[in-house]
C-alpha cells in the first residue's frame, strides 16, 4: 500500500492518493509510516528527478499538489500520534517587494522532505512578519529568498530586525535566489547561502549542528 | 570628439565590422525614473512623456550607445485585464489573473495595441524618444515572450501544471498571446524603434528541454519570425538566469542579431560564445551586474571590462554590457567606469596585448 501511495505521488494521481491514504489508515498502518514511506517517499523521488533535470517544475508542482491533498487526509491522524520529531524549525519567505516564489517553494519542499518543519510566509514578506513568526514558532532557521537586485537589500532589513528584537542569537539565517551569493550573505550578516535545493539542505544541516555546539 | 555617432557604432557592430570603439549598453528603468526626479514608479509608468524623458536623462548622464525601453512585464497582462500591484520603488507585479476557469483559455483574443492598457503609453514613449534621438542613438523596445505572458494571465503554478494537464488549451492560447505581443511590438517599430528585444526568461530550472521547445521556444520563434518579416528591425534575444537554454533557442529561432545573457553567472562563458556564435551574432555581455557593478569599485569594473574586451571585441560584433538589467542601487561611478573602459581599451583595431 505504501508503494502504491508513492506511485500515486509520482504520477500525480490526486484522487487515488487520498483514497489510498484512507485505505492505508484503515489497514492499520502507522500514520508516520504512511507519511515517511508513502507521501514523502513519492515527493522525494520527484525531487530527485528534478535535480537530475529529468523533469521540470510542472511535474514538481503537480506532485506537490498531490502530496498536499494526501496530507490533508493524513494530518489529523498525525496530530494524535507522536509525530516524528522534526530536525529543526524553519521560517521561510520571499522578502518585501518581491513576488517570485517558484524557487522558494522548491527550497521549502526540499527542506520539508529532508525532515524539517517549515513555516511558509509566502511572498512580499516584511521584516516584521519574519520576526514575529520566528518568535512565535521558536524557529531555529530563518530562510529568505530574493530574485531581484532591487529587493535583495530588504534581506538586510530582516537581519537588522532580528537583532533589534533580541532573537538574532537564537536563529541562523540562510539566504538564496538569483542575484545573491555567499559574499552578499556575509555582507548583510547572514549565516549561510545556497545556490539550490540540495545545497540548501547541506547548509541548513550544518547551521543546525553549529547551533547545537 | 569620437569618430562615429552611437548609431553608426552600433550599426557597424551589427554588420560585424570594426567600429571606432566598442559600444556600451546597460539599462535600468527605475534609475531612469529617479534621474528624472519621479520617485513613484507607478506614476512614471503611466505617462509616455515621463518614460521618454527618463530614458533621455539616463542617456544624458551615462552617454551609452543604445537605449532600451523596457519598463516592466505587466504591460500585456494588464491590457488583458489582470490586476497589477504597483510599488513606489520597484517594478510592478501581476496580482490577479484572468484565466480562472479552463474555458477562459478559449476566450482570449488578440488585443489592439493602440487600445489596451499601457501598450499605447509605451508606443507613444517610443515615438517621443526616437524623435529626440534623431538617429544619433538607437532605441530598442523590449518585452517578455509569449509563454511567460500567458503564465501570468493564468497564475504561474496553475499555468505550469496546465503544461501537463491541458496542453491543447495552452497551445491555442499561446497562438493568441504571440499575436498580441507581435502587434504591440510592431506598433513600437512603426513608432520609430530601431530594434526589438525579446526576453524568454531562462527556461532551465523551470522547464525540461522538451517542454521548453514545445511551449516556449516554438512561440518565441514565431514571434521573432513575424517581427523580422514585418519590421525588418534587428532583434536581441535576452536570456536571464543561470541555466538558459541558449544553444537550443538559437537553433530554433530565425537568425537573430544580438545575444544578451549573463556570461558571468550562467552556463555559457564569453569566450565560448565568441567561438560558437561570434561570427554570426553580436554578443552583449561581459560585466557582472550582481557583483562587480553593484559591489565592486570603478577599478574592478575597469578590469572586468578590459578582460571582456580582450576576449570578445576582436573583429567587431561585441557590445560591452552587463548580463541583465542593472540594480538601481548600482553606484554611478561604476557606470561611468564602463564607458571610460570602452574608451581606454576598446578602440579598434584591438591589439592582442
Ligand atoms: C519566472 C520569473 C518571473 C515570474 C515569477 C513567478 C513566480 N511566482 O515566482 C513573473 C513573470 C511573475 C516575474 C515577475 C517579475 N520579474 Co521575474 N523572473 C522570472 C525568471 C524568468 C525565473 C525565476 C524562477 O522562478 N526560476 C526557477 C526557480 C526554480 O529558480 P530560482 O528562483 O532561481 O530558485 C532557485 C535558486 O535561486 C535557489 N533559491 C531561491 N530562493 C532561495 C531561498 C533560499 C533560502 C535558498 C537557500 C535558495 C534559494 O534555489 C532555487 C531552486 O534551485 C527570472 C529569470 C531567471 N531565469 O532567473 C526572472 C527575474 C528574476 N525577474 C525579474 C524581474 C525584473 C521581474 C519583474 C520586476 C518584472 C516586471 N517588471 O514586471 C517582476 C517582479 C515583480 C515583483 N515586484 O516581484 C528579473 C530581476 C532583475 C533584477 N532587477 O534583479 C529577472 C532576473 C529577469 C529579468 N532580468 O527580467 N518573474
Ligand atoms: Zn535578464
Amino acid at each position: 500500500m505504501l508503494e502504491k501511495i508513492r506511485e500515486d505521488i509520482l504520477n500525480y494521481r490526486r484522487e487515488e492518493t487520498k483514497k489510498n491514504v484512507c485505505k492505508a489508515l484503515n489497514e492499520g498502518l502507522l500514520p508516520s509510516e504512511i507519511l515517511e514511506k508513502g507521501l514523502l517517499g513519492g515527493l522525494k523521488a520527484v525531487i530527485e528527478e528534478y535535480n537530475k533535470d529529468e523533469i521540470g517544475l510542472p511535474e514538481v508542482v503537480l506532485a506537490t499538489w498531490t502530496f498536499r491533498e494526501g496530507m490533508e487526509v493524513l494530518e489529523p491522524f498525525l496530530k494524535n500520534l507522536e509525530k516524528a520529531k522534526p530536525k529543526g524549525i524553519i521560517v521561510i519567505g520571499t522578502v518585501e517587494g518581491d513576488i517570485h516564489d517558484l524557487g522558494k517553494n522548491i527550497i521549502k519542499t526540499f527542506l520539508t522532505v529532508s525532515g524539517y518543519e517549515v513555516y511558509d510566509l509566502g511572498v512580499d514578506v516584511s521584516a516584521k512578519e519574519f520576526v514575529s513568526k520566528a518568535k512565535e514558532s521558536n524557529a531555529n532557521i530563518v530562510a529568505m529568498s530574493a530574485l531581484m537586485t532591487t529587493t535583495m537589500f530588504n534581506m538586510e532589513k530582516v537581519v537588522e530586525a532580528l537583532k533589534e528584537s533580541g532573537i538574532r542569537d537564537k536563529v541562523k539565517i540562510i539566504i538564496g535566489g538569483g542575484p545573491t551569493n555567499l559574499d552578499f550573505s556575509k555582507r548583510i550578516g547572514a549565516d549561510g547561502y545556497a545556490r539550490e535545493g540540495k545545497e540548501a539542505i547541506e547548509v541548513v544541516d550544518k547551521l543546525m549542528s553549529e547551533m547545537r555546539r | 570628439m569620437e569618430r562615429m555617432s552611437s548609431y553608426q557604432r552600433v550599426q557597424a557592430t551589427l554588420n560585424h565590422e570594426e567600429p571606432d570603439r566598442v559600444p556600451v549598453h546597460f539599462f535600468c528603468s527605475l534609475k531612469s525614473a529617479s534621474l528624472l526626479g519621479i520617485n513613484n514608479y507607478q506614476e512614471y509608468l503611466q505617462k509616455p512623456e515621463y518614460i521618454s524623458q527618463g530614458e533621455l536623462s539616463f542617456y544624458n548622464k551615462f552617454h551609452l550607445d543604445s537605449l532600451l525601453v523596457f519598463t516592466d512585464l505587466c504591460i500585456v497582462p494588464e491590457a488583458y485585464g489582470c490586476k497589477v500591484r504597483y510599488y513606489t520603488n520597484n517594478s510592478p507585479s501581476v496580482a490577479g489573473h484572468i484565466i480562472n476557469e479552463l474555458e477562459d483559455y478559449e476566450k482570449l483574443e488578440v488585443l489592439d495595441p493602440l487600445k489596451g492598457g499601457r501598450m499605447p503609453t509605451i508606443i507613444k514613449a517610443t515615438e517621443l524618444l526616437t524623435k529626440k534621438m534623431k538617429k544619433k542613438v538607437p532605441v530598442t523596445v523590449g518585452y517578455m515572450h509569449p509563454l511567460g505572458t500567458l503564465l501570468d494571465l493564468r497564475g504561474r503554478e496553475r499555468g505550469l501544471a496546465d503544461i501537463i494537464l491541458h496542453p491543447a488549451l495552452l497551445h491555442k492560447a499561446l497562438e493568441t498571446v504571440t499575436q498580441t505581443i507581435a502587434e504591440f511590438l510592431k506598433e513600437c517599430a512603426y513608432a520609430g524603434a530601431d530594434g526589438l528585444f525579446i526576453a524568454p526568461g531562462g527556461y532551465g530550472g523551470v522547464l525540461t528541454q522538451e517542454q521548453a521547445l514545445k511551449f516556449g521556444i516554438k512561440y518565441d520563434a514565431k514571434l521573432i519570425e513575424i517581427l523580422k518579416k514585418e519590421t525588418g528591425l534587428h532583434v536581441t534575444a535576452h536570456f536571464c538566469g543561470r541555466k538558459p537554454f541558449i544553444d537550443l533557442c538559437l537553433r530554433e529561432y530565425p537568425p537573430i542579431e544580438i545575444l544578451s545573457w549573463w556570461d558571468k553567472g550562467s552556463n555559457l562563458s564569453l569566450s565560448e560564445a565568441k567561438k560558437k556564435y561570434g561570427d554570426k551574432i553580436c554578443l552583449s555581455s561581459g560585466l557582472d551586474q550582481n557583483k562587480t557593478l553593484l559591489f565592486g569599485s570603478p577599478v574592478d569594473v575597469e578590469m572586468e571590462a578590459k578582460e571582456a574586451i580582450k576576449i570578445a571585441a576582436k573583429g567587431g560584433g561585441y557590445i560591452l554590457a552587463p548580463g541583465c538589467e542593472i540594480s538601481h542601487r548600482t553606484p554611478d561611478e561604476n557606470l561611468f567606469a564602463i564607458l571610460e573602459a570602452a574608451r581606454k581599451y576598446g578602440n579598434y583595431p584591438i591589439s592582442d596585448k
